[in-house]
C-alpha cells in the first residue's frame, strides 16, 4: 500500500472517531437538529473536512440518545428533533477541556518530532 | 425495477430499505417515514438515485436496525428446541401427504408418463423430487424467503443477520447445513459447541449462526422509542 492510500485510510479512521464528538459540538452550536440537517451543518462547520455518510449517523444518535447526552423530540410535523440533554452539556465541557488537552501534547509531540527530523 | 418505483425513486427506495427489515409493519413504518424526510432532503434536486445519494438500501437497513436496536433479543434455546420440533412435527406432516398421494397414484394405477422415448415413474416425477427438494429446503427456502419457518412463527422467533436485516440466500445455506436430512447427525455437535463455546454462548448461536453470522431473535412487534 501506497504511503498515500495508508495516510487516507488512517485519516479517516481518526475522523470517524470524532464522529460522537463532532455531533455534540454541532448540536450546541445550532441547538437542536433532525439527523440529516445535523450531517449538513457537521459538514458546514468542519469546512467540508469530515463528513457522515447517509445513514450513518443513525446508529451514533441512538447512542447518544442511549448515553443520556442528547434527546430526540418530535416537532409539529411529526419529525425527530435532536437536541443536547443538561448532562449533555456538562459532559461537553468535560469533552471540550480533555480534547484541548490531547491537542496540545499531540502538537507538542509534532513539533518535537519535526525538529528531531 | 417496477413502473412505480420509475415513478418514484424515493419511495422505491424506502421500500427496497423495509423490504430487507423482517420486522412488523407497525414497528417500521414511523421509522420508515422519518427516513423517508431525511431521504427526501438529502435528494434535493439531485438527479442521481437515492442509493448513491444516501447510501445502498442494505447499508441503510443496516444502520436502521442497529439504531432501533430491534435485533437485541436473543432467542433462548428452549423456545428454539420447542419450534424445531414443531417444524419436524410440520415436515412429518408433509410427508405424509406425499405418501398418501402415492398411494392415490398406485390405487388409480398411474404408473408411468412417457415423454418421447423415455418412461418416467409417477410417483418420482410428483412424489419423489417434490419431497427431496422439500426437505433439502425446507429450512434454508423458508428462511431465507420469511426470515422465519412455521415452528418459530408460532413462537414468535425470526431469523437475521447480525445486523438485524434478513438473511441471504448464503447465510441460510450455511447456518442450516446441519438441518439437512443426511447431515443432522451433526446438529447435537453443532449445538452443543455453540452452547460451551465463550464466543458464542452469551448470543445464543449455534456454531453455524456464529460462522453464517446470523442469529435467532423474539420479534418485537411495536414501536416503543
Amino acid at each position: 500500500m501506497s504511503n498515500d492510500l495508508l495516510l487516507h485510510k488512517w485519516v479517516t479512521e481518526y475522523k470517524k472517531g470524532f464522529s460522537k464528538p463532532l455531533i455534540l459540538f454541532t448540536l450546541a452550536e445550532i441547538g437542536r437538529s433532525y439527523a440529516y440537517l445535523l450531517t449538513k451543518k457537521i459538514l458546514e462547520l468542519t469546512n467540508g473536512e469530515i463528513s457522515i455518510a447517509g445513514s450513518n449517523i443513525y446508529p451514533m444518535l441512538a447512542k447518544l440518545e442511549e448515553e443520556r447526552l442528547i434527546v430526540s423530540q418530535p416537532d409539529e410535523s411529526d419529525r425527530k428533533f435532536y437536541k443536547l440533554t443538561e448532562n449533555g452539556k456538562e459532559f461537553l465541557k468535560q469533552l471540550e477541556k480533555s480534547i484541548k488537552k490531547f491537542n496540545e501534547i499531540m502538537l507538542e509531540l509534532t513539533n518535537k518530532s519535526k525538529g528531531d527530523a | 425495477m417496477s413502473k412505480q418505483h420509475a415513478l418514484d425513486p424515493i419511495d422505491g427506495y424506502i421500500r427496497e430499505v423495509s423490504a430487507l427489515l423482517p420486522y412488523a409493519e407497525a414497528l417500521k413504518t414511523p421509522v420508515l417515514e422519518e427516513l423517508k424526510k431525511d431521504v427526501q432532503d438529502a435528494m434535493g434536486t439531485e438527479k442521481r438515485p437515492p442509493s448513491v445519494v444516501f447510501g445502498s438500501p442494505m447499508e441503510v437497513a443496516k444502520n436502521l436496525s442497529i439504531a432501533q436496536n430491534w435485533g437485541s433479543t436473543p432467542a433462548g434455546w428452549g423456545t428454539r428446541f420447542i419450534a424445531f420440533i414443531v417444524d419436524i412435527a410440520s415436515l412429518l406432516g408433509v410427508f405424509a401427504l406425499f405418501f398418501l398421494f402415492q398411494l392415490i397414484l398406485v390405487d388409480f394405477q398411474i404408473d408411468e408418463i412417457h415423454w418421447y422415448t423415455m418412461r418416467i415413474p409417477f410417483g418420482f416425477l410428483f412424489v419423489g423430487i417434490p419431497m427431496v427438494i422439500f426437505i433439502l429446503g425446507y429450512f434454508i427456502i423458508i428462511e431465507k424467503t420469511f426470515s422465519t419457518t412455521l415452528g418459530k412463527k408460532l413462537l414468535g422467533l425470526i431469523v437475521v443477520d447480525e445486523s438485524g436485516i434478513k438473511i441471504s440466500w448464503n447465510q441460510s445455506l450455511i447456518r442450516n447445513f446441519t438441518k439437512v436430512p443426511i447431515l443432522t447427525s451433526f446438529l447435537p455437535f453443532d449445538l452443543l459447541f455453540g452452547i460451551l463455546s465463550e464466543k458464542t454462548r452469551g448470543r445464543k448461536l449455534r456454531v453455524l449462526d456464529f460462522v453464517a453470522g446470523t442469529k435467532v431473535i423474539h420479534q418485537k412487534r411495536s414501536y416503543n422509542k
